[in-house]
């Protein structure tokens, strides 16, 4: 054989290989259609019956039947799409749906997938008992956020399990926050999150764990919930906790319950003795609760020595409005070094309010920590 | 009879929509994309148009935006059904000129008595 022969054999199989390939994927895509095209012919015969159930908002048992009775052909086509009509939907006209496949044993048969090997089936099926809510399966997607052996299988478990929103999952996704199969900490607190008040107890309880991320994540979730009952375990543990983890989430959480109350210790966090980044966090709490003492005292951290805290405590007068300017203006107006820092915040408010159209940043002028900063007047 | 046009891309939320509405008694047409929405509003003059924000060729905001500069419907009340959540799609919404926001998934009811509520505010 020559070589020209053996580079023509060459490129014909490459080219008779293209075309396969071409041809099978116009194969799949023309089979995927005609399976679509088969699905929407079997579901449109209960389309009307649907829509008419699910807009009465009400079990219609005739109606019910009727699409219970589809044969297993239909009702593999109508359950996807019943499951699709779940996503876009809620209130009583999601419940229907959802009644609706709780009764054909959709739930049942999710749950039963969830013991299978395959870890996409697993995830899949978790995925969606956590759209289908409070008929899903509670403890076996826990204990797939708890103990699955693949990572992803776990963080869908751990979403669902915030998607159903039952306050008795708190204990299982603090859990899931920490230990060697851990969920990311972001993942358990936006499900813990979506629980609601009712998940406190649980989380207090998370407070006193022995394991530091339980903690953190208790004291950042009692925060956003703004649980006022936990004000004194957090301000306890702002304090005392031996993890600056805790302590810095635990005063941003006092900052986020706003009780007036929190300040002595806020005051505390704010501290000299403190660590910088609980100093910083502290001063930016103090702000969020407002009021005169909170003014009093950020108007004293503009003066510290650390630029976060400073910077922080001025942008935390900022954000209190009206009440906090004569106490900026004053600053500014000064010598101490406090004054870069209100001067800059003033110029950021008067931006904000349209009486000036720039800023203008003189490095030079001021100390190193902070520049000089003023407003170009329109 | 007072008439609603409801334009969404997705077949679904078309028909749940506008079953809704019919059987409060509204007259409904409906619309699968942006331009065909903003040729029933100026051809049928709808009450009240429920327009989907992401919908094929001109968005929901596109369709508001036209609407609104247009000298004949331009007073046409508008609500933007949409996934898009956050407060400044929100803000952005009503900057354009919408009535009223509603945001998916939706419960229908809910979105029937925003139709009300907008009426009732043109009527009054």
């Amino acid at each position: 054989m020559t070589l020209y022969t053996a580079f023509l054999l060459a490129g014909l199989s490459l080219v008779a290989l293209c075309l396969a390939l071409a041809a099978a994927i116009v194969l799949q895509r023309g089979l995927r259609q005609h399976a679509q095209r088969r699905d929407r012919a079997l579901v449109e015969p209960f389309r009307p019956l649907l829509i008419a159930l699910v807009m009465d908002e009400r079990v219609d048992a005739a109606a019910t039947a009727q699409i219970l009775g589809a044969d297993a052909r239909a009702w593999s086509a109508l359950e996807p799409h019943i499951i699709s009509m779940v996503r876009k939907l809620r209130g009583d006209s999601r419940a229907v749906l959802v009644n609706l496949l709780d009764e054909h044993g959709t739930i049942t048969r999710l749950d039963r997938r969830l013991k299978r090997p395959g870890a996409v089936g697993r995830a899949r099926a978790a995925e969606l008992l956590g759209l289908l809510g409070e008929h899903a399966p509670r403890r076996d997607l826990e204990r797939l956020a708890l103990r699955d052996h693949d990572p992803e299988v776990r963080i869908v478990a751990a979403r669902a399990l915030g998607e159903i929103g039952d306050p008795m999952s708190a204990r299982a996704l603090l859990a899931a926050a920490s230990g060697p199969r851990a969920v990311p900490l972001r993942i358990a607190a936006r499900s813990l999150a979506r629980l609601g008040p009712g998940a406190a107890p649980e989380l207090m309880r998370g407070l006193r764990s022995d394991k530091t991320t339980s903690r953190a994540v208790s004291a950042e979730i009692l925060g956003l919930l703004g649980v006022t009952s936990a004000a004194a375990a957090l301000a306890s543990a702002a304090e005392d906790d031996p993890e600056l983890d805790v302590q810095i989430r635990s005063a941003r959480a006092l900052g986020r319950i706003g009780v007036p109350s929190a300040l002595p210790v806020l005051e505390r966090c704010t501290g000299p003795d403190r660590q910088l980044a609980l100093r910083a966090v502290a001063a930016r709490a103090v702000g969020e609760v407002g009021g005169p003492i909170a003014i009093e005292l950020l108007a004293r951290l503009l003066d510290d020595p650390m630029h976060r805290v400073a910077a922080n405590a001025a942008r935390a007068l900022g954000r209190l409005g009206d009440r906090a300017l004569p106490v900026l203006r004053r600053t500014a107006a000064g010598p101490t070094p406090g004054a870069p820092y209100a001067a800059e915040v003033l110029a950021e408010i008067d931006v904000r309010s349209g009486r000036v159209v720039a800023l203008r940043v003189d490095a030079a002028a001021s100390d190193a920590r902070q520049p000089a900063v003023t407003g170009v007047v329109r | 009879m007072t008439s609603v046009l409801v334009a969404d891309d997705d077949r679904d939320i078309r028909e749940l929509v506008s079953f809704k509405l019919q059987a409060a008694g509204y007259d409904v047409v409906t619309a699968s994309d942006g331009t065909e929405a903003l040729a029933q509003v100026i051809a049928q003059r709808p009450d009240v148009a429920v327009l989907d924000v992401m919908m094929p060729g001109l968005s929901g905001t596109d369709v508001l935006r036209a609407v609104r500069a247009h000298p004949e419907v331009g007073g046409t009340r508008v609500i933007l059904l949409t996934a898009k959540a956050q407060e400044q799609d929100v803000a952005a919404g009503f900057a354009l000129g919408a009535d009223d926001y509603v945001v998916k998934p939706f419960s229908p009811r809910e979105l029937l008595s925003r139709v009300q509520a907008v009426l009732g505010r043109r009527a009054s």
